[in-house]
C-alpha cells in the first residue's frame, strides 16, 4: 500500500512537471535598446553599441566641416572574427544614422547595377522621353568609408571547474579615405568585451 | 511478480540500448552506391533520427550535399552541426548516468576530436567554392580553436591545416599564412611548406581531391569472468589517399600537394579518448555487478537472467561519420589565363575530367572531386 502511494506520488509530480514545462514556454517582444546577452558572442545590442560609439564623434568630426555636405561610399567591413557576423548591419546603421543627420550624403553602391538596368531600359524607347533619367548625372564620392571587425577570444584553461568562462574582444577600426589623394581623413575604433560563463555540467 | 520486475526493466534498457537510426544506414549505403539524390532523401529533415544521432545527420547530410555540389545548402546543414557540437559541449546527468547501466550507444552523439574538426574542413570547401572568402576565413579560425584544443589528435591531419593557411591568404594575412605553413612543416617534418606564389601573370586551380572510404567502428570486445564483458571501440578498414597524378591540356603537371589519411587521424583521436570510455567501462562493470549481485540476493535465477541481460548491453559506441572520405588532398596548379582541360587520376580509380576550366589572371578557381 505504502510503495503504492510513493510510485502514484511520483507519476503525479512527474505529470505536474511536465505541464509546468509547458506553461513555461513564451513569446515577448525586447527593447532593441536594452543590453541583453545569452553569451559571449556577437549579439544586436553590441551592433547598436558599435554604430552609437562610432557615429557620434563623426558628426562632429573638424575633418568634415558643418557647412560640407561630404558625398561618401561605403565599402563591407571585412569581418576578421571567429563568428559569422553580418556587417553589412554594422554599415548600414552607421549610413542611416549619417544620413539622418544631414551632414553627409552617401552613393548607393549596393544599387548601382539596378540603376545601370533601369537606365538602359529607359533609354530603349519604352519610356516617354520627358521622364527619361539623363545619364551621367550620377554623382561621384569624395570619401570611402570602409572598416575591419577583429575580435581575440579567450577560453578559460582545463582544470577542474563547475563552469566554464570564455572572454571575447571585439574592435570595429573604421576609417575614412579621400578617393583623391588616398590619404585616411578620419579613423576611429569601438571596443567591447565580455564574459560569460556556462555550466559544464548539465541535464 | 519477481520476473515482472526484472522483465520490465530489461525491456526498458533493451530499449533504450537498441535505438539504432536506420534512416542513417540507408542513406550511406545510397551514398556509397551512388545515389546521393536519395541518399540526400533519407535524411530530409533529419526526420525519423534519434535526438542523440542528430549530429550524425547533419554531418552525413552535409556532406551528401557538398559531394551533390549543393554547397549553399551543404553549408546550412553543416552550420547546424557546428552549433549542435557547441550545445552539446556539456556533461550531461542523464547521458552519464543511462551509459552507467547500459552502454555507451545510448549518450548523445558529440563526435569524435577529428569528425568535430572535419565539420569545419567541409564548411571552409564550401565556402571557397563559393567565393565567400569571409565566412571561409571564420571556419579556419574555428578550425584552429578545435587544433589548439585537441592538439596531439588532431596534428596529423595537414589537409585541413593547408586549407586554413589558403583562407589566410585569400583575405591577404600573409603573416597568418606563415604561420600555418609552419606549423604544417614542423607537423610533416619537412624543412620548409609553402605554395609556388601565383607569378604575374598567372591564375590558380585549387581541387579538393577526396579517395576511398573513412574506417568505421567495430566492437572489440573482451570477457572477463564470471560475465564481465568490455567492449571498446576500434576503427577498421578503410583506405586512405593514394597518389594523384594531373595532366593539364595533355601535358602532365607536377603542382603543390598536401594529403592527409583521415583514417590516421580518426584512429588517433578515438586512441586520445581511451582513458575516458575506458573510465566509463570500469565504473559500468562494477555498476552491473552490483545490480546482478542485488537481483541474486532474492532469486539466484533472477541473478542469472539479469546478468545475461546486462552481459548483452555491453555494446562498445560504434557510430561515426562513415561517408567521409579515406584521404583528402589539397592540389594548387598555377596555369595561364584561358580555359583548360584537365585530367586527374589516382591509382587504381577512374580518371576524372574536367573541362572549360576558366582561369583569369590572378584568379583563383574551386573544384572538389571524390573518386
Amino acid at each position: 500500500m505504502h510503495r503504492h502511494y510513493i510510485r502514484l506520488s511520483m507519476l503525479m509530480t512527474g505529470t505536474a512537471l511536465l505541464i509546468l514545462s509547458g506553461c513555461m514556454a513564451y513569446t515577448r517582444n525586447l527593447d532593441t535598446k536594452a543590453d541583453t546577452h545569452y553569451d559571449a558572442t556577437y549579439d544586436f545590442s553590441d551592433k547598436n553599441k558599435i554604430v552609437d560609439r562610432l557615429v557620434t564623434p563623426l558628426l562632429t568630426a573638424p575633418a568634415f566641416p558643418v557647412q560640407d555636405k561630404p558625398i561618401l561610399i561605403v565599402y563591407p567591413v571585412v569581418n576578421e572574427t571567429s563568428e559569422h557576423i553580418s556587417t553589412g548591419g554594422i554599415t548600414d546603421a552607421i549610413r542611416t544614422k549619417l544620413v539622418q543627420s544631414g551632414r553627409f550624403r552617401f552613393i548607393n553602391e549596393g544599387q548601382r547595377e539596378n540603376i545601370q538596368k533601369e537606365s538602359a531600359y529607359q533609354s530603349q524607347g519604352y519610356v516617354d522621353s520627358a521622364q527619361r533619367i539623363e545619364q551621367g548625372k550620377q554623382l561621384g564620392a569624395d570619401y570611402i568609408l570602409s572598416g575591419t571587425l577583429r575580435s581575440i577570444k579567450k577560453e578559460q584553461p582545463e582544470q577542474m571547474r563547475l563552469y566554464k568562462k570564455e572572454r571575447i574582444y571585439y574592435s570595429l577600426d573604421l576609417s575614412i579615405t579621400d578617393l583623391k589623394t588616398g590619404e585616411i581623413v578620419y579613423a576611429d575604433q569601438a571596443e567591447l568585451a565580455r564574459e560569460a560563463a556556462k555550466p559544464i555540467i548539465g541535464w | 511478480m519477481m520476473r515482472l520486475r526484472i522483465i520490465w526493466p530489461a525491456f526498458i534498457l533493451f530499449f533504450l540500448a537498441g535505438c539504432s537510426s536506420l534512416p542513417l544506414e540507408k542513406a550511406r549505403s545510397e551514398f556509397y552506391s551512388g545515389d546521393l539524390n536519395q541518399a540526400d532523401y533519407l535524411l530530409e529533415g533529419c526526420k525519423g533520427i534519434s535526438d542523440k544521432d542528430l549530429l550524425l545527420c547533419y554531418m552525413e547530410k552535409g556532406l551528401i550535399l557538398h559531394y551533390m555540389e549543393a554547397y549553399e545548402e551543404s553549408t546550412e546543414v553543416l552550420l547546424k552541426a557546428s552549433a549542435l557540437i557547441k550545445a552539446q559541449d556539456v556533461i550531461s546527468v542523464t547521458d552519464q548516468s543511462t551509459a552507467l547501466v547500459v552502454n555507451d550507444r545510448v549518450m548523445t552523439y558529440k563526435g569524435e576530436y577529428s569528425e568535430r574538426l572535419w565539420v569545419h574542413t567541409y564548411l571552409m570547401m564550401n565556402y571557397l567554392l563559393q567565393a565567400k572568402y569571409e565566412d571561409a576565413l571564420v571556419e579556419a579560425k574555428q578550425a584552429l580553436e578545435v587544433y589548439d584544443k585537441y592538439p596531439s589528435s588532431l596534428a596529423g591531419d595537414h589537409f585541413t591545416r593547408a586549407l586554413t593557411a589558403l583562407c589566410f591568404e585569400n583575405m591577404n594575412l600573409p603573416d597568418d599564412a606563415r604561420i600555418e605553413y609552419e606549423k604544417l612543416a614542423g607537423e610533416m617534418g619537412a624543412g620548409k611548406i609553402s605554395p609556388e606564389t601565383i607569378s604575374q601573370g598567372k591564375g590558380e586551380l585549387v581541387l579538393f581531391i577526396a579517395q576511398g572510404r573513412a574506417p568505421t567502428k567495430e566492437s572489440s570486445d573482451v570477457v572477463l569472468p564470471p560475465t564481465i564483458r568490455i567492449s571498446i571501440p576500434v576503427y577498421r578498414d578503410g583506405s586512405g589517399p593514394s597518389s594523384v597524378y594531373i595532366h593539364s591540356d595533355n601535358s602532365a603537371v607536377d603542382p603543390f600537394k598536401i594529403a592527409t589519411d583521415l583514417g590516421q587521424v580518426a584512429r588517433k583521436a578515438l586512441d586520445d579518448r581511451s582513458a575516458q570510455y575506458l573510465t566509463r567501462q570500469a565504473l559500468r562493470a562494477g555498476a552491473k555487478e552490483a545490480i546482478a549481485q542485488k537481483v541474486g540476493e532474492d532469486n539466484p535465477i533472477g541473478e542469472v537472467f539479469a546478468r545475461a541481460i546486462l552481459f548483452i548491453l555491453e555494446e562498445a559506441d560504434t557510430r561515426s561519420w562513415e561517408t567521409l572520405p579515406g584521404g583528402l588532398t589539397l592540389v594548387r596548379i598555377s596555369l595561364d589565363p584561358g580555359v583548360h582541360d584537365l585530367e586527374i587520376s589516382s591509382g587504381n580509380s577512374r580518371t576524372i575530367h574536367l573541362s572549360g576550366i576558366d582561369i583569369s589572371e590572378g584568379g583563383k578557381v574551386y573544384r572538389s572531386l571524390r573518386f
